[in-house]
């Protein structure tokens, strides 16, 4: 692709980025592949749009992660829970030594999540990060945060049960 | 972090990991769709620019939505606000940005701040320095180290929500402090959760107490235990405002709120001097400034039961003569602790619709096509003794009712009872009940 300097410079941190960008959106859309697909390239057409600015954002690839989960969560509101494939497995086999039937169970119960608690489990037990910073990414209350973290657990506890052990260590 | 947090967390970078893309093409596609971003805003920046001139004169809006200065992430005009002052916005073709969608998205260059109207009616800016100030001089007698603020000023295009964190230090130790401010749908369910004590079953806490206050806020004083330590606290402090205003602080007895181990046995505000600082009416002066939240989308999947009905269904169906305490849940969950006299017994209850696909060929054990499950477990807490009954049902059209019982009144906490107060039997008799459906 031809381009300036601005697109090479872009290319080389869409290139390295989308990879993990469309892991978490997979999360996130709880592995609708299409949904997570189309996620992440709004996110990285919105992080070219702001290309000019990069250098005044203090780290572009948690910026980009912010971006993604805020254009899934405005997206959330226009689609209906009835569009989306419940837990689509992604093409391809999993992980080696993976189990694909645990796999699903994990992605089902995300998806029987409301999206901004969903949000709160991907940021705060995928991405690592502390309530304070879940709640800057979400731009809500910590409090919030912690209503819906304790809540959305509390869910996934019932409907995982004992099956996550077996799974974390699969 | 508690086993059920680690092994979720492992699951989740298992599972996230296990999905593979062609990074190139996304990376490719994002620049189409970028580049085509820019075209079509390059293109409506002047039309956009003068629209946007045009609101701000007429409806005294906040300035910096549309002028590239603190608001618009949503990409809605914020709503009129006439004793909100205009401030000095900066438009920016780039900065304002707009997506195809028409959404704006960006910040830009502007400094605009939102304003917050004060007692007297006079406004002031919500920045970070004016975070700063007010909390410093709310604060007790102590050194704040690291004091860190943001007001309502856009970072990165994204409007923010106020909030200002420091270390504390009274001469007992050093502590992580926090306060946010942020607006929530009044009389949402958001907002009613915000200020209502969670169940013990759920949350190790010493003391938890909700109340009304005279001006109609609501107000919540947690204080509770984080990580697994039996050491490490966090005081917690709520306020909810008639009008959706949420007034949070935190604080530790910890340096951090995670990562640093514990420096003061409690945390350095006692329960007073915390409500103090929360229910300040400096802070109310913000509510001006933020906008205004529409009711909460997430009350759940349509057709699944609600809370309050669902804990009402369950204490119904439960056998007679068992005291009732600790209700909790949400959309399509509900727990009750119980007691028939031998010991608090944890019951919990979700109904859930879509879930045929676990039927996966099993054979129906009810003559209308259901499929019962029974089990037996320890609980997913690793406490010693626990131990957790589960009846699982599955209807041929995919409505499940899971229901199970404890011999402990919560889930991380030691046996207060051999068996759970509810057989096998009766949690069956429960979870077929036609009511859940009504």
């Amino acid at each position: 692709m031809r381009g300036t300097r601005r697109d090479a410079e872009y290319l080389e941190f869409a290139t390295v980025r989308s990879g993990h960008l469309y892991r978490s959106a997979c999360l996130l859309t709880s592995g609708d592949t299409h949904f997570a697909e189309d996620l992440t390239q709004e996110t990285l057409g919105r992080m070219y749009a702001l290309w000019g600015r990069i250098s005044r954002i203090d780290n572009p690839a948690a910026y980009a992660q912010t971006v993604l989960v805020r254009t899934f969560l405005s997206q959330q509101r226009r689609r209906s829970a009835t569009e989306r494939p419940v837990g689509e497995l992604p093409d391809g086999a999993g992980p080696p030594g993976g189990d694909p039937e645990l796999r699903l169970t994990l992605l089902e119960a995300l998806e029987r999540l409301a999206p901004k608690d969903r949000a709160v489990i991907v940021l705060r037990y995928w991405e690592d990060r502390s309530i304070e910073e879940t709640a800057d990414v979400m731009n809500v209350s910590s409090a919030a945060v912690r209503t819906r973290s304790v809540r959305a657990l509390a869910k996934l506890r019932e409907q995982l049960g004992g099956s996550l052990p077996a799974f974390a260590s699969g | 972090m508690p086993p059920f947090e680690d092994e979720l967390g492992q699951a989740l970078r298992r599972t996230g990991d296990s999905f593979s893309t062609d990074q190139q093409r996304l990376a490719d596609t994002g620049l189409v769709k970028g580049r085509r971003t820019l075209r079509r805003r390059r293109a409506g920046a002047i039309t956009g620019s003068v629209a946007a001139l045009a609101l701000v004169g007429v409806g005294g809006a906040w300035a910096g939505g549309l002028l590239g200065g603190t608001g618009g992430g949503r990409g809605d005009v914020a709503a009129p606000v006439p004793s909100v002052e205009r401030t000095s916005g900066k438009g920016s073709a780039e900065g304002d940005g707009r997506n195809e969608t028409g959404k704006a998205e960006g910040a830009g260059k502007g400094d605009g701040n939102r304003k917050a109207e004060t007692a007297t009616g006079t406004t002031h800016p919500i920045t970070a320095a004016w975070m700063t100030d007010t909390f410093k001089r709310l604060m007790p007698r102590g050194e704040l180290t690291q004091v860190e603020a943001r007001g309502t000023e856009a970072k990165h295009g994204f409007p923010n929500s106020p909030m200002v964190s420091a270390i504390f230090d009274d001469g007992k130790g050093k502590a992580a402090v926090l306060l946010g401010i942020s607006r929530t749908a009044p009389k949402s369910q958001m907002a009613r959760e915000l200020v209502t004590c969670p169940a013990r079953a759920y949350v190790r806490f010493d003391a938890c107490n909700s109340e009304k206050l005279s001006d109609g806020s609501d107000f919540m004083l947690l204080q509770r235990y984080v990580r697994n330590t039996g050491k490490a606290k966090e005081w917690r402090a709520t306020l909810v405002t008639p009008d959706g205003l949420v007034v949070d602080v935190s604080e530790h007895n910890a340096p951090a709120e995670k990562g640093k181990p514990v420096s003061r046995v409690d945390p350095p505000l006692d329960p007073h001097q915390l409500k103090k600082l929360t229910t300040d009416g400096a802070w109310r002066t913000v509510t001006g400034a933020l906008p205004e939240e529409k009711p909460a989308d997430d009350v759940g999947i349509p057709g699944e039961p609600g809370v309050e009905e669902m804990q009402k269904d369950l204490a119904a169906l439960l056998p007679k003569g068992l005291k009732l305490s600790d209700k909790s849940g949400q959309a399509g969950f509900a727990s009750l602790v119980v007691n028939d006299g031998k010991g608090g017994s944890l019951v919990e209850v979700n109904a859930q619709l879509g879930m045929s696909d676990l039927l996966g060929g099993k054979t129906p054990t009810e003559p209308d096509g259901t499929v019962v499950t029974v089990s037996r477990s320890g609980g997913d807490k690793d406490v010693p003794g626990i131990v957790m009954l589960t009846v699982d049902t599955v209807k041929p059209d995919g409505r499940r009712v899971v229901i199970s019982a404890f011999n402990s009144d919560t889930q991380h906490s030691a046996p207060t009872r051999k068996q759970p107060a509810l057989t096998a039997e009766q949690l069956k008799a429960i979870a077929l009940d036609p009511t859940w459906w009504k």
